[in-house]
């Protein structure tokens, strides 16, 4: 039986009658990246909480590198490395003095730990810096900090790009990549975008009111995406007519012509050929695909597909 | 598994590095100006009367002498503390809430029992550290202005009085620290504080106040007069402690940190 590094059977957990996670199961693997995509009070959060025994769940259990997580687990998170939602920080102690907490909690005898993810995640000009004068972009660095020092095989991070410049989400997300690949690190990372986390993740959950609703390779991603054919011809709407009688599912709105099928996304050729012979030649023939943000709502049920 | 005292450390680093640290030394420092005040007062009558800071004679003190010197110190820790040791505990335990910094503590390598075991042994040295530095610096202005009938029988006497009444008060702080895990935030606990010290007042007056745990350090200073505290008043007291401490440490480690 594979042994999974992070595991969730059957999860789920209710506030009063609302159910904030609703029978989740997820088993991510050693060195994979899981992206956790949803809206916001989607379930990511409660989620994350329960992987790390700060909420009971009201069914199903959670397993870190095999074990089951409880409120009273302690062992269990030596190896683990974590930022729940907005990265706090003590306001009056400096980035320094900060992840030194972290680290003396962690049990790591000597301070090189810390001065080195200082230098990793940038954050050597600020380091006598006190927290409350950080921007949000350094308060997330120090936030990965304090969840990186001690070199973790297992990082859960809600939200860890948040508050970050473009520069910055691309340096987080290399090092991510860098952590997954090179070290085996097991990643479990959350996200309100999907075109963020398709940039980082190697599998992804959607969740949805609580429930997975899509899960998939992100090399798949571009399968999932809805794509259409569009065609503009000398007579659009003598070509829709021949196109539907050759067996295309074409749709002709407001002058306007496409098609979806599969054959004709993949073999646009045969569809100007067809529409030469037929005495309407293409003047153009353009595929177009969903975009992420669309493709994402379409998947959790708030949008019809546009495209 | 990470040392505890690494924990209480951690803690205490906490605390020193922050502006309620020094704001409390700041309010510690009160009780030695106040006790002062009144000595000085009660030693010159009629310069406090001249001098506008007294409206009418009026005897603040039982005499002028050490012992009255420390009494009014013990009584002024015994009810004043009452209130800034509960304000240190409701900021101990609530700004991890105020400043979001709780969730960062619930899955360490530690167990969430020692962490509330060292945030209490934090409080406890903290209160400790202020109680003493009120007595040393109330003691060292005592000989400076020449306060009367200095003994080290009488010194020893009020010093043992003065720390049982701290250690007194620093016993209410577990129900404190409750509700400010309870409410997440140092309002709550605060609030509580309040209606602790308003319904004590009111148990006070009606005679029973030896059985009502925020009223017990004040009766054992003497501020109500000479009273002999029943040992139920004692046992009240360890109760309060104890089972704000279970409640404390129940609530780290089973409530939903949501």
């Amino acid at each position: 039986m594979m042994k999974y590094v992070i595991e969730t059977k059957s999860i789920s957990k209710k506030f009063g009658d609302h159910s904030a996670v609703d029978g989740v199961s997820i088993a991510i693997s050693e060195g994979e990246i899981y992206g956790f995509l949803g809206l916001n009070g989607a379930g990511k959060t409660t989620l994350i909480r329960m992987l790390l025994g700060m909420i009971k769940p009201s069914n199903g259990n959670a397993y870190i590198n095999g074990a089951l997580v409880e409120t009273t687990s302690c062992r269990l998170w030596n190896d683990v490395g974590y930022m729940v939602e907005t990265p706090n920080a003590y306001p009056e102690l400096t980035v320094y003095e900060n992840i030194e907490i972290f680290r003396k909690l962690r049990n790591l005898k000597n301070s090189e730990s810390t001065e080195q993810i200082i230098q990793k995640l940038g954050l050597s000009p600020y380091i006598g810096k006190k927290a409350n004068d950080l921007s949000l972009g350094n308060k997330q660095r120090l936030g990965l900090a304090k969840a990186l020092v001690h070199r973790p095989k297992i990082l859960i991070l809600d939200e860890p790009t948040n508050g970050l410049d473009p520069a910055g989400i691309v340096e987080i997300r290399n090092y991510l990549k860098e952590l997954a690949t090179e070290f085996g690190v097991t990643i479990l990372l959350s996200s309100h975008q999907l075109s963020e986390i398709s940039k980082t993740a190697t599998r992804i959950g959607i969740i949805h009111h609580g429930k997975i609703v899509s899960e998939f390779k992100t090399k798949e991603l571009d399968l999932l995406q809805n794509k259409k054919l569009w065609i503009h011809t000398t007579d659009n709407i003598l070509a829709n007519s021949v196109l539907s009688r050759n067996g295309y599912k074409s749709v002709l709105v407001d002058g306007q012509l496409w098609c979806s099928d599969k054959k004709a996304l993949t073999s646009p050729e045969e569809i100007a050929t067809l529409l030469v012979n037929s005495g309407c030649p293409p003047k153009s023939l353009q595929t177009e695909s969903e975009d992420l943000e669309s493709q994402f709502l379409r998947l959790i049920g708030q949008k019809e597909a546009i495209i | 598994m990470t040392n505890f005292n690494v924990v209480v450390l951690t803690e205490c680093q906490k605390v020193i590095k922050s502006k309620v640290f020094i704001i409390s030394i700041f309010v510690i420092l009160l009780l030695p100006f106040i006790c002062s005040l009144f000595m000085l007062i009660t030693m010159n009558p009629e310069f406090a009367l001249r001098s506008g800071i007294m409206a009418s004679k009026t005897k603040i003190l039982s005499g002028t002498d050490w012992v009255a010197f420390l009494e009014m110190l013990i009584q002024v820790i015994s009810i004043g503390g009452v209130i800034i040791f509960g304000f240190l505990t409701s900021w101990t335990f609530g700004r991890e809430y105020s400043d979001g910094t709780v969730k960062d503590l619930l899955a360490l390598p530690v167990r969430r029992s020692s962490i509330v075991a060292a945030k209490f042994i934090t409080i406890a040295i903290w209160c400790l550290f202020l109680a003493f530095t009120a007595f040393s610096i109330t003691s060292t202005i005592g000989l400076i202005i020449g306060v009367k009938g200095f003994s080290l029988s009488v010194f020893y006497a009020n010093l043992g009085k003065y720390f049982i009444c701290t250690i007194m008060v620093i016993l209410l702080s577990p129900p404190i620290a409750f509700f400010a895990c309870y409410g997440k935030g140092y309002l709550p606990p605060l609030g509580f504080l309040i209606i602790a010290i308003f319904f004590g007042n009111i148990i006070g007056t009606m005679g029973h106040g030896a059985y009502f745990p925020w009223v017990i350090p004040g009766l054992y200073s003497g501020a109500a007069g000479e009273v002999h505290l029943p040992y139920a008043s004692y046992i009240v007291l360890l109760v309060t402690s104890l089972v704000g401490s279970l409640a404390t440490f129940i609530w780290w480690q089973y409530a939903d940190q949501k």
